[in-house]
Order: structure tokens, then sequence, then C-alpha cells
């Protein structure tokens, strides 16, 4: 059975797409982090995202201060944590914050406690912030009975490499998890893990930038084929050390088709959304 | 046999070590760049590294043009390319520059043509800049192999408190380790089984790993400032 799907979709600011929503511990792409976040059918944060989600909806505008000196009063304004001020919203709470709470901090913790968010402790330390908020969301999506397409996951992709790393593992459990397919988007880059099987991606929504490519990532694909690549694979093994898929690109059939005897994980890249 | 290293040793300011620099198509921390390219006995730049290096030494303070605007000259002084300006050196000049040479500006790479850089194209597009610089750098020095039995020295105080191994590429069907928080005892590393992130030191200052098959090992670098 051939799976099909359009990795860049949920960024579409039109579609009928039903998607969940997963922020980490990365700083948040303002260019696509809005129109995701109103589409969103079920919105969490996975610990330290929370800092993330918290600074760019400036969470903290109503953290004035006052301080009487004499007969006067010194106001002192919203204090942004990472980034200079901007319109205050108070649409952007999250359905739910998970983790072991190591990456929060305390007053963004605080301010979504009080705002009504559901705190949800995940102290285990066999499994990764990232693994537990999945756990946590898949029991969600069945509680309320919804049909999902797609997890859209934010961060992940960046900063310490053991992190990174620890996402691509997420990816290989997430297949436990959930049957519904989860991808991962930083910056200009997106992942997903391909498995074992056929698989037709469209890539003609426009938002693709030109490079793709196909990594054997914890195993090596004794049998890899494909169409749509400038450079194609045709039973082809891929493995570190004899021959992995980087700096490709598409033809002009907008659909590549991959067919992979194991996981393997497609990565590609995002325009920037001024560039569009 | 055991081979024994300390990561972070190329960092210290003092030291014996022996190594060669490679410089690949990103930004430059400034914060070790001078001291790793002072130490280095041989440097390199794969395509667009040399792009970085030219910026971060500030390569281009000679191209300052003059215009006739009547009777006055109005000079145009450097132009950084990514960056704002430091102290011109001329003693940034690297071994060779490898690539295909599909990122290397122009004028980057005519610069260090006429500076008596070596310029090796190498356009077979089977293999990465990074991994044809390579070949060129093995033929000047000696390949060690990297399976057994290691052990990292990680005591410099340059190291931060995270390390990981990541069965990259296969599964490890036999990992033994001493040295870390969450030790490995005849464990199988493998993505979607087991892989070891965020994991970080016991006070020995000393990491010893055993493998059977190839195994990335990555730890995290304090920033400069709080080293």
């Amino acid at each position: 059975m051939e799976r099909e799907f359009t990795p860049l979709e949920c960024l579409l600011p039109t579609g009928n797409l039903t998607f969940c929503l997963l922020i980490l511990n990365q700083p948040l792409d303002k260019g696509y982090f809005h129109s995701l976040w109103s589409k969103a059918v079920l919105r969490a944060c996975a610990d330290g995202g929370a800092n993330h989600l918290y600074d760019i909806t400036k969470g903290n505008h109503e953290r004035i201060k006052e301080f009487q000196i004499g007969q006067q009063f010194l106001r002192v304004g919203p204090m942004p944590l990472f980034s200079s001020p901007s319109p205050v919203s108070r649409c952007f709470f999250p359905d739910y914050i998970s983790g072991d709470f190591d990456s929060i901090l305390l007053e963004v913790k605080e301010y979504y406690k009080v705002k009504g968010c559901e705190l949800i402790e995940t102290p285990d330390q066999d499994f990764t912030d990232f693994t537990k908020c999945l756990q946590i969301l898949q029991k969600k999506i069945e509680e309320k009975g919804l049909q999902i397409d797609v997890i859209v996951t934010l961060g992940g992709l960046g900063g310490r490499f053991d992190q990174v790393m620890a996402s691509v593992e997420t990816l290989f459990h997430a297949t436990n998890i959930t049957p519904t397919p989860v991808i991962v988007i930083q910056e200009c880059s997106l992942i997903c893990l391909l498995q074992p099987g056929k698989h037709k991606l469209y890539v003609n929504t426009g938002l693709e930038s030109k490079w793709c490519g196909l990594i054997p990532v914890g195993n090596p694909c004794d049998n890899v084929t494909t169409m749509g690549l400038k450079w194609n694979l045709t039973n082809h093994v891929l493995k570190f050390g004899k021959l992995v898929s980087t700096s490709n690109t598409y033809d002009d059939s907008g659909v590549v088709t991959i067919e992979t005897d194991k996981p393997l994980l497609w990565t590609m890249g995002i325009k920037n959304k001024q560039n569009a």
C-alpha cells in the first residue's frame, strides 16, 4: 500500500488539513508560527517549549511592576525574555504543557498555570520530553475522537547535537505511539521518518526550497528506489560509510516516490516565508 | 588496543597537540578560532569555508576603492562580507582550498589564488567537499582506526555537562562504558531501541568506551566566556 502525503501542506495558508502542533525547546520561527497555531486543533508544549511560546506571544505583558519612591510611582514595563516587544495576545494558551520541567522557567510555568493550562509532569528519564509529550497527545486525540492527518512538531533540529539525535530517536518510537505521521520542522529544515514500503510525496506547494535528502539513520537500507529526484536511486543500498543521499534535489514532476525496505529519514528544505 | 584521547585538548591555550585544521562552509566561532589557527600544522578550507576564513580574517582589507569625483577622491573602505571590522592580518592563508567551487565566492577564490594558496578542484559529485578535503589531508597524515577501545579525557575544564553516544548508520551490538552518569554494559545501541543522549559525566574526568561498531561520540563545549 502506498502512502501519499504533502509534507509542507500544513504551512499553506489555505487547506483542510487537520493537525496537532507540538512545540519543543528551540527558538520558534516567526514565519509560519501564527498560521500553524491558528489552524491546529490541539497545541502542546514539551517543557522548555513553553518558554519560547511565552516569549513569541509576549505572555508576560501583565507583569508590570510598581515601585513607590517618595510621592512618585515608578512603573517598570514588560521585560521580554529573549526578544523585542510585539502586540500582546491572550489567545496563545496551549492545551497542555508536559515534561520533567527542568527547562521551563518558573515564571513561565506559573503564568500558564494561573491561566488554567494543564501541566502534566512526566519525570521518566528513560524517554525524552518529546516522546512523552507525543504519548499524551495521542491519548487526547483518542479521548476527543479526532481524525488527525499529521502531527507537526516545531523545534528539535537545532542547538545541541545530542538533542537533534534524540528528536530522530523519538520519530522511531512514534510509530509505536501513534498511527499519525509526525513531522519535525525548524528553520529551513523538515524531517520525517519513512517506514518500510512505498511513499508518494507531493512537493509542489511552492514552499519547497531546492534541497532534499534520504538519510539511513540507525540502520542501512538495502533496497531503495526513488523517482522524482534529480539523482534517483534504483535498488540502491543507503548506508553511512557507503552512500547517503544529501544535497539532492527535484525534477520538474512535483512528486517524489520512495520505496524502502527499512526505516529511512526524509529531509527537505522549506523556503523562508518572505521568499515563498 | 585502546585508543586514548582528550577531545577538547585542541582548544586549550597550551599543550603539545599536533593537529590539522579543516574549515567547512559555516560561520566560524570567534571564541576558539585564532588559537586553533595558530597551533595547527596544516590548515585547509573546503569550498565555501574559504568565504568564512576570508571574512573573519578581513582578507579584503586591500579592496579599498577610489573614485574620482571632480577634484576630490572618495575612498571606499573595506566592506565586510558578514561581520564587523577587526584588525587585518596577512597570516591567514590556508595550505589549500579544495572543493567543487560552487560555494566559494569568485573574489575570495581570486584573492587566495593571487596570494599563492593551492586551489584543488574536486568536481566528483559522489562525495561531499568535506570528504574530498579529508582525502587530500589524509595523504599527508597517518590514519588511525576508530573501532575498539577508547579512553577520552574530559577534564580540560572546557567541557559542558552533556554528552551522547549515537549509533548513526548502524546498530552497535555491544557497547560498554565507564565514566558516564548512565553507563552501558554490553548494551545494544540502536535507533528505536536505545540512543544515549543527555548523558553526563561522573567525577573521574575520564570516559572509556568499548564498541563493536562505529559509534558517534558527541559532547558539549563551554562557551569561551564561561570556560
